[in-house]
């Protein structure tokens, strides 16, 4: 890349002023730093995206990667045709469908809630925020024993579930939705408190003035005003949802029977439980697809930006 | 209908430093159709006290009436008041044609040709007519004003509240908007509250001004009563731009001894300030119009000409002697040059002696209206 030849350049002043005419130079230094940011993105982005590419129009080898065939789009068509594949699918769907509302919801609902100075409202912003600190591994691993057999949770819940519910076909992913909103939405809720708070509260009196009761409100002011944080709330979580991997791999192992299989959890078994390299960087260019596709989706209907 | 009574009126607030008393016993009456302007300086308590009569804050103690109801407990929005806000508080998300229906649609039962035509008429009325359909971030500030306003007129209320609507723009623009908003008060005669910190706009805009310092009414007036006859320090200073001169003085045998000067005063006018004086500790006021240097036989008063400013029409002279220093405004013609001693009478129509501990104008003429400690003024 050219950010090398700059630095050499850069020695002698005047012959790179020689050299070189006034945009390239600007273009050359623009480069040198960048060129922190691009080595990484090169190398741990870019390199991975197109090698993951090509690994998914071959039938790789996973001990000698040289003997891998050349199959075109085979593994993409043999996805079509694999019940496993559409089985992680729609538990993905699923588990994203209740995940995102539930969490948009939720940090919405304690954003406007805890917008208010009241006593106390600090600490519960602290503690509503605090989970999202937490790694997957804790989450996961706590949430997991809650809902065992003999959990505190499974306990408490009695009533309501006959055993683990993790080993239920019915509770499981509902269980992993709880678990995930549980762990997000503090961080969802920091985002549209922000939000919430930069709206100029000389608005809310002359809608006072105007007659708007608390509904109006919301709908004419908090929610206009909030629309750009709400957009980003249901884009970021959803492109975050669909990969989805250790709330199932340290809770359910994908149970039960696949219940809880999501895309990545059945890309992860693919590359590392049988080395189906090449088909599983098919299922995982199918989930960038999905991704950029929902991400347009999104903006389109919630976006339409008119301002 | 909008005759405003405010009876006692306190606003106190909790914080960590104890009570706040942000207004202090209020008592003041708005006539149907009047103008009045609050003003004060910042923390005066002036917003504070129109917000209360707008209802977007609780009132501590004390009754605001508007006509014969009690509106201490009413909703804003079913105290027939509209107002105008310092920034506009115009809502972003709709058109200016949205923003002014806005408030009608959701008070009144007007059907949708009515709302649209009464929209229309106060925008032509406005000078905004063709920007019915633009949003405000589309706008400049002048015209943000305009549709600000225009918000508030088409409301037809009783009482108009105005919360510094003029101080976000430029000061030509300022300057008209001020005679729009008069004729549109004249037009309409819909009783006018209006809180600045411009002691200009006051001057030129109301029918009478209630000065506010501390949360306390220092005085109420009309915009001649409060200059010519201030009842303190406090309003002599705040009204009259460039602002009174002060000095520390004290009354002996008709003669006051300043620092650096001193100046026989009639009589009578000695008398006036010895009988109401508490002290011997006092302070000469003269406003820089009324010092005058066509000296013609009075007792006078000398000093050097440290700065000259032009102001087309006026000169402002910068005068010192010693420690003392005079502002004195002269006729744009009249020549001085710069290090001569100016010598000048002191009108004694003019003068004002005030306490110098309570500030309070001990020459004031009686009949007017006042109260020092602001305890409680009715005009």
């Amino acid at each position: 890349m050219s950010n090398v030849e700059a630095t050499t350049d850069n020695r002698t002043a005047s012959r790179w002023e020689q050299l070189f005419d006034r945009s390239t130079r600007e273009l050359l230094v623009g480069l040198l730093f960048a060129a922190p940011y691009l080595v990484l993105f090169s190398v741990f982005l870019l390199y991975p995206l197109l090698k993951g590419l090509y690994m998914s129009l071959h039938e790789w080898n996973f001990l000698e990667p040289s003997k891998s065939t050349y199959v075109g789009l085979e593994n993409y068509a043999r996805l079509l045709e694999d019940p496993a594949f559409w089985n992680a699918l729609w538990n993905t769907l699923e588990f994203v469908g209740m995940t995102v509302p539930l969490i948009v919801g939720v940090s919405l609902v304690l954003a406007l809630g805890l917008n208010k100075e009241l006593k106390g409202s600090r600490l519960l912003q602290f503690v509503y925020f605090s989970p999202y600190v937490l790694t997957v591994s804790v989450v996961g691993i706590v949430w997991a024993q809650m809902f065992a057999q003999g959990g505190v949770g499974t306990q408490y819940f009695g009533w309501l579930f006959s055993g683990s519910p993790l080993n239920s076909k019915f509770w499981a992913m509902p269980v992993i939705v709880v678990t995930t909103v549980w762990w997000q939405a503090g961080f969802y809720f920091a985002v549209l408190l922000a939000a919430r708070q930069n709206v100029p509260e000389r608005l809310y009196e002359a809608a006072r003035l105007d007659g708007a009761g608390p509904w109006r409100m919301f709908r004419d002011i908090t929610l206009p005003h909030m629309k750009n944080a709400l957009l980003f709330v249901v884009i970021a979580s959803t492109i975050f949802q669909f990969q989805v991997f250790g709330q199932p791999y340290l809770m359910t192992k994908g149970g039960p029977v696949g219940n809880t299989e999501t895309l990545v959890y059945y890309l992860y078994e693919l590359g590392f439980q049988t080395r189906e390299l090449g088909f599983g960087a098919a299922v995982g260019y199918t989930l960038l697809l999905i991704l950029v596709g929902v991400s347009v989706l999104n903006y389109v209907l919630v976006g339409g930006n008119d301002e | 209908m909008g005759r405003i009574t405010i009876d006692n009126v306190r606003k106190e607030y909790d914080s960590d430093a104890g009570t706040i008393r942000a207004v202090d016993d209020v008592s003041l009456n708005v006539q149907d159709g009047e103008f009045l302007t609050i003003v004060g300086p910042s923390g005066s308590g002036k917003s504070t006290l129109l917000r209360m009569i707008a209802g977007l804050e609780d009132i501590t103690g004390g009754e605001i009436r508007i006509d014969d109801t009690v509106v201490n407990n009413i909703a804003p929005q079913n105290r027939g008041v509209a107002m105008v806000f310092q920034n506009y508080a115009l809502y972003p998300h709709m058109s200016v044609r949205q923003n002014m229906s806005y408030g009608l649609k959701l008070t009144t039962d007007l059907g949708d040709d009515e709302i649209r035509r009464r929209v229309e008429d106060t925008a032509e009325m406005m000078g905004i007519g063709d920007l019915l359909d633009k949003k405000p971030n589309n706008l400049s500030g002048g015209q943000q004003q305009r549709v600000a306003t225009g918000r508030a007129i088409v409301r037809q209320p009783d009482v108009f509240l105005f919360d510094e609507p003029l101080s976000n723009l430029d000061a030509k623009l300022r300057l008209h908007m001020r005679t729009e908003l008069q004729r549109i008060q004249e037009e309409l005669e819909t009783t006018s509250v209006y809180v600045t910190h411009d002691q200009t706009e006051a001057m030129t805009m109301s029918d009478r001004i209630v000065i506010l310092n501390d949360g306390t009414i220092q005085q109420v007036g009309t915009p001649a009563e409060v200059y010519a006859d201030p009842v303190n320090k406090f309003v002599a200073d705040f009204i009259g731009s460039p602002s009174m001169n002060f000095f520390d003085v004290s009354l002996d045998d008709g003669v006051l001894y300043g620092d650096d000067f001193e100046y026989a005063i009639p009589s009578d006018l000695a008398n006036v300030v010895r009988q109401n004086a508490r002290s011997d500790d006092l302070v000469l006021g003269i406003r820089p119009e009324h010092v005058t240097v066509d000296t013609d036989g009075a007792d006078t008063v000398a000093a050097t000409l440290d700065v000259l400013e032009h102001e087309g029409s006026d000169n402002y002279l910068y005068l010192s002697e010693g420690d003392t220093e005079w502002t004195v405004r002269v006729d744009g013609n009249t020549r001085f040059e710069w290090g001569e001693t100016v010598e000048f009478s002191l009108p004694p129509e003019h003068l004002h002696v005030f306490d110098a501990e309570t500030g309070e104008n001990l020459v004031v003429d009686e009949g007017v209206t006042a109260d020092v400690d602001g305890s409680s003024v009715t005009a």
